[in-house]
């Protein structure tokens, strides 16, 4: 597999990130084995789990074949612009010289201006460089929150306008070559300041330093392809005007066509970069590495889902009015006699019943927010066996312990005591019966 | 590898269940105020890496204490066959089903985690029950799960477990934080040395998941703030200049647009703590992580305070004022200056938080195209704050939501401080953070990397600190 990426792959993937629903639960330890790096790990996370045809491929492979279409477009459209922008400074009728200053003034001094701002913005105001970009980013990309493919969309951006610029100076150099060729051109030079043809020769020297002074007119043929209006065609020298086809053509390939293959390559090389190095520090994609590096732990339960079914509802207990007096049996912690005789002068004269040792029913108390056991059920049924099942049996509810008040408990919870109601219903006895304590308000 | 095993026994209703949920992070534990809800054991397993390591089994609570330690003390054959035979001697009996349930993992030498709710008295059954397991012999541990606040009755317990368990520990199932789960754990590893080793790893491997959660909510946090801090809302519109019902349209989307990235995040970092039932926003209650992002009270108690705004403001309106006074060469005498920062020190104090929200929507600007109403990206820094003040409230608030706890009404409701936490920053925290705001504004900036990095290592700090406020 490529370790490096491609513009569509990680535009692919930026669409796949914001646009679509990642599952970040991908732990994959083959993808951890084979990777070394953060970028390698999510370059392979995408092509594995690819699935076929989607509509993040599609859609990036659009924005990336629509770019180069519009990259050829630029191409075409800069060829012809250059070809017919040297064509309108080619003209030449027999009737005035060819003036080399402007040929040079837009053709190369233009372009070395453009080229002189671009470093200065890229110096000092990179941000409206961004701005500029962005009119010609993918619209795509634009709505992405944190895209990792920006950068590399910047710089194939970037290069596409160098190699537009060269396109522009193979035109230039095309038609020039062509007109000369083809035509009878004269080129010549002029100034309204008195200077002379050494100045210009100095000049046009200094100009082909890049090249080593070759292809350049000699100072007589500077001299003698002086434009003069006032003497006219005459005096000019046709070996003259013909000697600067070749400087001008060599001033284009260094100063317009060189700059531009050299910032082309430049582009390509930080596209390159950017494509084997992308930017993956957004938080998405930091999310996403951590999912594919992070050992899963899960906690699961071996529950079937029968298993969870509410228990059916039981009946509630049928409410008991004592008939005769009962026997109080009182809870194994609270047999204190004295407090157990006190608790039981309360009970009488709180509840109105009448208590007596040799009743033969009972009164027994529960601790309401102890659960009912089934041991506690199994002791009412062997309680009725002793008793007989004329007799009542009430079990008086109490709360937690309380002696501050001196009213011995609490009142019960009522969410307990429908709870004791509810399992009491299963002994399906009807001389049982539930109270409550009701402590002095 | 068998996994180890650990029963968690108990007297019925005293939270067995709500333990079992809170250790092994499991919604799916029912819990129940009705006692006997659970029939049957349950396992719950801890698995790395698709090897399970740890299984925690639920079980019923003892229905017949009495009658089983009768039995047990009753028995007179070899030691090791005693928890068999009475699985054998009461397979018939129906009233004996819950205790015949518990004994399962007896049988298979569990480890075992007595649950008792200390704010309760002691009683006989529960004595029966402790004598029960101190019978059968195996590693056991009592875990004092106090459910009310009521501790009068605790030393009453702790004396009458210690004389019975190998180690006695208080874990409130409603309330244990990660850090008391991890404690837990090493307890565990000292009931049975020869699975210390083994308790250790799962120890490491559970605070190492914990922590890459919070580096993942971290990134949470971060991608949400960015998602806000850039997100455009626009309309087009056909008439000469946009009406109010359209610019209050447009403003209301993009209102509506950060409501729900803030709980699209808060349903990741659910999902990611497994808290998947808990509400993003609780309706009806009062709460300040309820109330809806652009709620006048959100804007009063989070973000920053409106002194700092004013600081803010100062700070920035002089910065303008000084390129006045540079550029005039200095003969202004600082005027521009002092003046910069006495209108933005105002104009924050006057504006300040309180109108923070009334300040929303931003003002519609029309598109180079003339046709579109565009409100966004957010150019005030105080809404970053709020963000993030919410954020940080709710994952602390998550994380510390043990999963035993089922009141889930209960969870943003009483979430009411006096203020936010990023007022409590220092003003060096505060300018790291405006600078992460200028700098994340537009994507691709070069320091982009640095300051998340800064970013995100200052809030997974203040989210790993133990005195992180709940």
């Amino acid at each position: 597999m490529a370790s490096s990426w491609t513009l569509q792959e990680l535009t692919e993937f930026d669409v796949r990130m914001h646009k679509h629903a990642v599952d970040h639960s991908v732990y994959s330890p083959e993808l951890l084995e084979n990777t070394t790096s953060k970028s390698e790990c999510l370059h392979h996370w995408l092509l594995q789990t690819r699935d076929g045809d989607t509509e993040a491929t599609r859609l990036s492979r659009v924005v990336v074949h629509s770019e180069r279409v519009l990259q050829l477009s630029l191409w075409i459209f800069s060829l012809l612009t250059g070809a017919a922008t040297a064509a309108a400074f080619l003209r030449y009728e027999g009737d005035r010289l060819i003036n080399i200053s402007s040929y040079l003034g837009v053709l190369v001094g233009g372009q070395l201006l453009l080229l002189c701002g671009l470093a200065l913005s890229a110096l000092l105001f990179r941000k409206h460089i961004h701005s500029l970009q962005s009119v010609c980013m993918p619209k795509l990309i634009q709505t992405l929150p944190s895209p990792s493919s920006l950068q590399a969309w910047r710089w194939k951006i970037f290069s596409s306008f160098q190699k537009a610029g060269i396109a522009f100076n193979v035109g230039v150099l095309l038609l020039t070559l062509w007109k000369v060729l083809t035509y009878d051109l004269a080129f010549g030079w002029a100034s309204t300041l008195a200077t002379d043809s050494q100045s210009i020769y100095r000049i046009v020297k200094t100009l082909s330093i890049p090249w080593l002074g070759e292809f350049s007119p000699t100072p007589e043929h500077i001299e003698q392809s002086r434009i003069a209006l006032n003497t006219g065609l005459a005096q000019i020298d046709p070996a003259s005007t013909a000697s600067w086809w070749p400087f001008l053509m060599m001033c284009v390939v260094f100063y317009g066509l060189f700059p531009r293959i050299l910032l082309s390559i430049f582009g390509t090389f930080k596209l390159h970069r950017q494509l084997a190095n992308p930017d993956f520090s957004s938080p998405d994609c930091e999310k996403l590495y951590l999912n594919l590096t992070r050992k899963p732990l899960h906690f699961f339960s071996t529950d079937t889902p029968s298993d969870n079914h509410p228990p059916p509802k039981r009946d509630t207990l049928r409410a008991l009015v004592p008939s005769g007096s009962l026997q109080l049996i009182l809870p194994k912690e609270f047999q204190d006699p004295a407090h157990a005789k006190a608790f039981a002068a309360r009970i009488q004269e709180r509840l109105k019943l009448e208590l007596s040792d040799a009743a033969k029913g009972r009164l027994k108390i529960i601790e309401a927010w102890q659960p009912p056991l089934e041991e506690t059920l199994r002791e009412l049924r062997e309680l009725r066996e002793s008793i007989g099942p004329e007799a009542d049996i009430l079990l008086l509810a109490v709360g937690f312990p309380d002696d501050s008040r001196g009213e011995f408990f609490q009142e019960p919870d009522p969410q307990d005591l429908e709870i004791w109601q509810s399992r009491l219903s299963e002994v399906n006895d009807s001389r049982l019966g539930i109270l409550p304590w009701r402590p002095q308000p | 590898m068998t996994p180890l095993k650990y029963a968690v026994l108990g007297h019925p209703n005293e939270g067995k269940s709500s333990v079992v949920s809170t250790l092994t992070e499991s919604e799916k534990v029912r819990i129940s105020p009705t006692p006997g809800q659970t029939t049957r054991c349950k396992s719950y397993v801890i698995s790395i890496e698709s090897e399970e390591v740890l299984e925690i089994i639920d079980t019923p609570g003892f229905q017949n204490p009495a009658a089983t330690l009768q039995w047990f003390e009753s028995w007179q054959g070899d030691e090791s066959e005693m928890v068999d035979a009475f699985i054998k001697a009461h397979q018939q009996d129906k009233s004996f089903h819950h205790d015949l349930e518990i004994m399962i993992p007896l049988q298979e030498r569990a480890g075992v985690l007595y649950v008792a709710d200390a704010s309760r008295p002691l009683r006989e059954s529960d004595r029966q029950e402790m004598e029960l397991l101190r019978y059968i012999g195996l590693p056991r541990m009592a875990l004092l799960n106090c459910k009310r606040e009521n501790r009068n009755f605790l030393p009453e317990w702790e004396a009458a477990l210690k004389r019975r368990f190998n180690l006695v520990r208080e874990f409130n199932a409603h309330r244990a934080s990660f850090s008391e789960r991890l404690e837990l754990f090493d307890a565990m590893a000292h009931l049975v040395p020869e699975q210390a080793a083994a308790l250790q790893d799962i120890r490491k491997r559970l605070q190492l998941e914990w922590d890459l959660r919070i580096e993942e909510s971290v990134l949470g946090v971060e991608s949400l703030l960015i998602q806000c801090l850039r997100h455009q809302v626009k309309i087009p519109f056909k008439e000469d200049k946009p009406s109010n019902p359209q610019l209050e349209k447009c403003g209301e989307k993009y209102r509506a647009d950060l409501r729900k990235f803030e709980e699209k995040a808060r349903r990741q970092w659910r999902q990611l703590f497994h808290h998947e039932s808990l509400p993003g926003s609780t309706e009806g209650e009062q709460g300040l992580l309820s109330e809806e992002l652009f709620a006048e009270k959100v804007w009063e108690l989070l973000g920053l305070s409106r002194s700092q705004l004013a600081i803010a403001g100062a700070i920035t309106g002089s910065a303008a004022g000084a390129a006045v006074d540079i550029a005039a060469g200095g003969i202004t005498f600082g005027i521009f200056t002092a003046g910069g920062a006495l209108l933005g020190g105002l104009g924050s104090w006057i504006g300040g938080p309180k109108l923070g929200a009334k300040r929303l929507p931003l003002p519609g600007k029309r598109t180079l195209a003339r046709e579109n109403i565009v409100v966004g990206p957010a150019r005030d820094p105080q809404l970053m704050f709020i963000l993030l003040d919410r954020s940080l409230l709710y994952l602390t608030r998550l994380m510390n939501w043990a999963h035993g706890q089922r009141n889930h009404e209960h969870f943003l409701a009483d979430i009411t401080p006096d203020s936010g936490l990023v007022r409590s920053w220092s003003e060096r925290q505060r300018k790291e953070f405006a600078a992460w705001i200028k700098i994340h504004s537009h994507p691709g900036h070069p320091e982009a990397e640095k300051a998340s990095r800064k970013f995100r290592r200052q809030v997974n700090t203040w989210l790993h600190s133990p005195t992180t406020p709940e």
